[in-house]
């Protein structure tokens, strides 16, 4: 019996190195050059001085012939909440160009309405310009997880970077800069 | 080729692996079996992420085909308000009541990297009353980083601010990739605290044994609670036991008494005991049909001995005693 459970245990771990290595490949679903999927968030804007969830939906081909850059952060990400008061500057700058900044919480929005509300009384301080960008929101729990759709898998911050006919021209999993942006998105607006 | 092959076989016999290293690292490899993730900077998504791995391993290792069950305990306390997560104490519950701290001593991929660092020749430091107090510290970081932080600041605390599992496994693994190069300008002083805490700890699994294990993780100190109802690990017959204290002298974690919260369950007592009285429980749990040691009931008369008028094993054995 024992070399039966020696030759059984054996087994599963030749199958599980073979699944996990060969079959189940994993392969991110969008890349640089497709065509960008489409996603819907909730959105939450400043009314005055503090945050709340709006009545109005975020569509990504809702506003087609803009180029779209797509910022996914978490509330629990350091490096996600440093670089966001860069995107918030970049949106400001370049009206033309559509900048979202999506949050994916595990739970409902309150301890991201309630960081929101934190920056904005440290607006100054933190670096904010005029909290220009488009803030979406979707729960993990319940709704798409858009992160994932638009080809996140392991870091974040993400950012995605789509032109005017909705075909991905940027996608990492790295935090960027004001300078980063402008390097990535004012070429696409030349052409 | 069979060169190659003859000289790790050559390298197995030297070193002669235990029962006990072979059965570690078959569940760090299986643990850890999506391999590829090492290579393509991702980690794995699909469905057997949900389910917990019993030891200690980043839910962001590239290779992880599971998840942490103190990363999940902390994100489910984070989300829970007012509601137990039942899933996630229903799992550790589980793994408790069955194998108990043997996911120390046989499971645990971290306790297998400690028990590998202690390997390096270097002068020991043997456990003593210092280390005793120390060991405590586990408890603590477990009521605090784990189970209070997540609840009152939505953190995951240990995986945050001490975790050498995470450090190792999630972040160099991670980073590491050409791709990642750039990022590393980004790091700040989270990491800088939580890459100092992990060098610390590696370098005191070579002077103390499982440095880790014994004083920081939460894990075995849950895992501790179950010690004396465990299904799985050591035990001590009492009415064998001459309280000579060679099993304590020779056990290198901080025991006060063979299988108690802080014993891992990895044998090396049973060996030492002159009176034999340590041993496996549950040895008797799977038994053959023609097995001699089977217990037999002295209570029923099998129907077979009843209807011959034979006498069943048990009055035989009575009446030669």
């Amino acid at each position: 019996m024992n070399k039966k459970l020696v030759g059984a245990l054996a087994l599963v771990l030749a199958g599980a190195l073979v699944y996990y290595n060969f079959i189940d490949k994993q392969t991110p679903g969008v890349e640089v050059g497709d065509k960008s999927p489409d996603f819907t968030v909730a959105t939450m804007a400043a009314d005055g001085e503090t945050f709340a969830m709006t009545d109005v939906e975020y569509n990504l081909y809702g506003n087609t012939g803009k180029v779209r850059v797509i910022n996914f952060w978490a509330t629990w990400c350091a490096a996600c909440k440093h670089e966001l008061p860069d995107f918030d500057k970049f949106a400001k700058a370049y009206p033309d160009v559509e900048v979202i900044a999506v949050c994916g919480a595990s739970g409902a929005e309150d301890i991201v309405i309630s960081w929101m509300n934190n920056e904005k009384q440290d607006a100054q301080k933190n670096g904010w310009s005029d909290f220009s960008l488009i803030f979406g929101f979707y729960d993990e729990s319940k709704d798409q997880n858009v992160y994932e759709t638009m080809g996140g898998q392991s870091m974040w911050p993400m950012t995605v970077v789509v032109d005017e006919n909705g075909t991905i021209c940027y996608s990492a999993e790295v935090a960027l800069t004001y300078e980063d942006l402008q390097g990535i998105v004012l070429p696409l607006l030349e052409t | 080729m069979k060169k190659v092959w003859t000289k790790i076989k050559n390298f197995f016999v030297r070193i002669k692996p235990s029962k006990r290293k072979i059965v570690q690292l078959y569940a760090a490899l299986l643990t850890n079996a999506n391999i590829k993730g090492f290579f393509n900077g991702q980690i794995y998504k699909g469905a057997t992420k949900n389910l917990c791995v019993p030891g200690l391993n980043c839910y962001s290792c590239p290779g992880a085909i599971g998840a942490c069950p103190l990363g999940s305990l902390q994100n489910a306390l984070m989300e829970s308000d007012t509601r137990l997560p039942a899933y996630i104490f229903g799992t550790i519950i589980l793994f408790g009541l069955l194998l108990g701290r043997t996911i120390c001593g046989w499971l645990c991929p971290i306790g297998l990297g400690q028990e590998l660092l202690y390997k390096i020749k270097t002068p020991k430091v043997k456990k003593n009353k210092v280390t005793n107090v120390f060991s405590y510290l586990k408890y603590v970081l477990l009521a605090v980083l784990v189970l209070i932080v997540p609840m009152i600041a939505f953190i995951p605390g240990f995986c945050e601010y001490i975790c050498p599992a995470g450090t190792f496994e999630g972040g160099l693994g991670l980073l590491l990739q050409e791709e990642r190069y750039a990022t590393l300008a980004q790091l700040g002083p989270l990491f800088t605290w939580k890459f100092t805490v992990m060098v610390l700890i590696i370098v005191g699994s070579i002077f103390f044994f499982r440095f880790f294990c014994r004083f920081l993780c939460p894990l075995g100190a849950l895992y501790g609670f179950f010690c004396r109802i465990a299904v799985l690990g050591v035990k001590l017959d009492k009415n064998k036991c001459t309280d000579c204290g060679l099993c304590i002298t020779a056990c290198k974690m901080d025991i006060k008494h063979v299988g108690d919260h802080e014993c891992i369950h990895c044998g090396d007592c049973i060996k030492v005991c002159p009176a034999k009285a340590i041993s496996w429980k549950a040895e008797k749990i799977f038994v053959r049909a023609n097995d001699v040691d089977a217990p037999v009931s002295t209570e029923i008369k099998p129907l077979a001995s009843m209807l011959k008028g034979k006498e069943t094993p048990a009055e035989t054995e009575g009446k030669n005693e």
